[in-house]
């Protein structure tokens, strides 16, 4: 009766708080995808600026090669095209929703507790989608 | 009239400083980086010296903002981006404020220079490329080599992996960047014709307004988006797979 209308100590409460945590010690959400937005306009940008990036970066070092050795045009030439690859890459991964990651893919269920585990992250599924 | 891009502008205040060369003047960007600092940290001791049980309104926003950021790292990085948090949480609160700030007029947004931004990305990148590297060694390398591809491929993949991991910090510093700069630049056109079109200037007062809102929801987005890639760059380097 009395503690029908008596609130919750305190401890019951910190144990209620930390039972939703998953026992403290935190824990991954396995379904959320990488909780960017996912408007249209969203992913839109996100895919120019990874493209644009990509190609920046590439003829950036492709360019601070050639000062530096004196082989103009030849790296600006190479870099710009590795530049515009890894870019496509990024855009391709962004795109597939397997995040922004570089280097292996992520299992299917994206970011998540099993990337912990060593084993898991050589997936059979990982070159199939690389190629 | 003023052109657009006006607001962008960096101007000294007080002397000119110049040291080895370099111009350290203090800027009206600086200004607003230590008025950003200055607001976050006001915020957080005022609205949390209370510690009530039973959060006041300032106090439960400092306690969403706080959960907001602990929750997206523990989802985002796992328990293991824990010693992160500070980082992450600081990073957070001042590009958020930043961002906001930069909404009251006159004022300045210091995140709509690519230069900020680009500090900002490349610190992360570099801080989180050495917690890679301190956590896996020389295993780290192998994060340039798709798992199951041909060996054959290597010489033409891992420049291409390398290179998609350095414009890392360039999507992340432009992305922030380009919204801040064009959000801002468009304002200030539609301002402009509200001002040109005398009577008539009612109908761009209208998209001004919708504008000004939707500039608030991109200032708070991007921040959140710039964090949270964050959070998933800090995945990649601490599990690596």
């Amino acid at each position: 009766m009395d503690d029908k209308n008596s609130p919750p100590s305190l401890s019951s409460l910190a144990d209620r708080v930390k039972r939703a945590r998953g026992g403290g010690k935190g824990s991954l959400n396995k379904d959320l995808e990488p909780g960017l937005p996912n408007s249209a306009i969203g992913v839109a940008f996100r895919v120019g600026v990874e493209m644009v990036a990509g190609v920046v970066v590439g003829a950036a070092i492709g360019y601070g090669l050639d000062q530096w050795l004196g082989t103009t045009p030849w790296m600006l030439i190479v870099f710009f095209f590795l530049g515009a690859a890894g870019g496509m890459m990024n855009v391709y991964r962004a795109a597939t929703g397997q995040g922004l990651s570089v280097g292996y893919t992520k299992d299917a269920d994206g970011i998540g507790p099993t990337g912990s585990k060593q084993a898991d992250g050589e997936s059979p599924d990982g070159g199939n989608k690389e190629g | 009239m003023a052109s657009p891009v006006e607001q962008f502008q960096i101007k000294t205040i007080g002397p000119e400083l110049h040291v080895a060369g370099m111009d350290i003047s203090f800027t009206n960007s600086a200004l607003f980086m230590i008025l950003a600092t200055f607001v976050v940290g006001v915020f957080l001791t005022q609205s949390m010296s209370g510690r009530h049980l039973v959060p006041t309104r300032i106090q439960s926003l400092a306690e969403l903002s706080y959960e907001f950021i602990a929750n997206m790292v523990r989802e985002n990085v796992g328990p293991e981006g824990r010693p992160y948090f500070p980082f992450i949480f600081s990073l957070f609160m001042f590009i958020l404020v930043g961002n906001l700030l930069g909404m009251i007029p006159y004022s300045y947004t210091f995140t709509s220079q690519i230069i900020v931004t680009f500090a900002m990305a490349i610190t992360i990148f570099v801080a989180i490329t050495i917690v890679a590297l301190i956590k896996h060694g020389f295993h780290f390398f192998t994060f340039f080599f798709p798992s199951g591809a041909p060996v054959y491929m290597a010489p033409l993949l891992i420049p291409i992996e390398i290179l998609s991991y350095l414009s890392r910090p360039v999507s992340l510093s432009v992305r922030l960047f380009a919204n801040m700069m064009a959000g801002h630049t468009m304002m200030k056109v539609f301002g402009g014709f509200v001002v040109a079109l005398g009577v008539f200037g009612v109908a761009p007062l209208l998209v001004l307004v919708a504008l000004t809102g939707f500039e608030i929801l991109v200032a708070v987005l991007q921040a959140y988006v710039f964090t949270i890639l964050t959070c998933i760059y800090l995945y990649d380097a601490i599990h690596l797979h």
